[in-house]
């Protein structure tokens, strides 16, 4: 039960189990992604472009991904957007929210290995891509209107900005974490 | 973008590399594209009430179309999927959406169509409403203006 997870910052195959300690941080992240997800929401949104948003929460799939790995970093993706979709009321939202983040997690996790866990910059900026691309897909399937790819340029620029911005901010929160069980 | 201190392998230096490149391109290729949208978007935009016509989409189905240039103010509400509502404001030969019942609104944010020349969306309601005429359609229709 008590897996070392010190050394065990990168590259686990995780535990099969959840030990209490590895439970208790999962669900402080998940909580924390909630909050900060709550938090963005509460940002006016300078910029009216439907999909543009800061996706800060991506900062914790980050973190997760990278200190528990992919299967972790699912279960608070998951465990996330449903409690934030049932708590804030965005039901209808919630299949946006599940398609862009299952492509960005996927795409996260692929490029992460691609590049040895270095550069996560790049790997945060694929994230964010994919997550635009996950959403747009959704909405060009929900509304069949071809109309909305228009929006692709916006979503491309937006996603390289705030996908840098998060992914730098997961950088640094690592390097302070890097004592966290 | 960024090399780790230590020596990344010669595979992950020439990935990092085509990545960056990657993003690069995309970035800029939009970026590209959004700039000449928008001096394209600016120096058509003559007279709102110029040969304008709007296309309601809710859940996948053209539902409306109304001729900008011969319409007159008024007010109406879409309910599309799941019961979400949006008031369509048509006023002055424009068209935006007054009131939704989704939580974001960017809809409403986003305010008349002629200001921007995007189609107006709102995601959660399943509602598109798409211009035509002078303003969008520059480049042709507004789909034909997506070419990459």
């Amino acid at each position: 039960m008590t897996q070392s997870p010190i050394d065990d910052s990168r590259k686990k195959s995780p535990q099969k189990a959840f030990g209490p300690r590895h439970l208790a941080m999962l669900a402080i992240f998940a909580a924390l992604s909630m909050g900060i997800y709550a938090l963005e929401s509460m940002i006016p949104n300078p910029i009216p472009i439907p999909g543009i948003k800061l996706g800060l929460a991506n900062i914790i799939t980050l973190i997760v991904l990278k200190k528990y790995g992919l299967r972790d970093a699912a279960l608070v993706l998951l465990v996330r957007i449903l409690l934030s979709s049932l708590l804030f009321g965005n039901l209808v939202g919630m299949l946006y929210s599940v398609c862009g983040g299952a492509l960005c997690l996927c795409c996260e996790y692929v490029i992460d290995r691609l590049l040895a866990g270095r550069a996560l910059m790049i790997t945060g900026i694929f994230g964010a891509l994919s997550h635009n691309a996950g959403q747009l897909m959704t909405a060009m399937l929900l509304t069949a209107v071809p109309g909305v790819l228009v929006y692709v340029p916006y979503l491309v620029v937006s996603a390289v900005l705030t996908g840098l911005l998060t992914s730098l901010a997961a950088h640094h929160s690592l390097k302070l974490l890097k004592k966290l069980p | 973008m960024k090399k780790e201190p230590g020596k990344p392998e010669k595979k992950q230096r020439i990935l990092t590399a085509v990545f960056t490149a990657l993003i690069a391109a995309l970035f800029l290729l939009s970026l590209t594209v959004i700039v000449l949208k928008t001096v394209a978007g600016r120096s058509g935009v003559t007279d709102p009430a110029d040969g304008r016509i709007a296309y309601i989409y809710s859940d996948g189905k053209q539902v409306m179309r109304i001729d900008l240039t011969a319409s007159e103010d008024r007010t109406f509400v879409i309910t599309g999927k799941n019961g979400g509502t949006n008031m369509i404001c048509i006023s002055d030969h424009d068209i935006c959406v007054l009131e939704a019942s989704c939580p974001d609104r960017i809809c409403v944010h986003q305010g008349f169509s002629h200001v921007h020349g995007l189609p107006i969306v709102c995601l959660p309601n399943r509602l598109v409403i798409t211009v035509t005429g002078s303003a969008t359609g520059k480049e042709g229709d507004d789909y034909d203006a997506v070419t990459y």
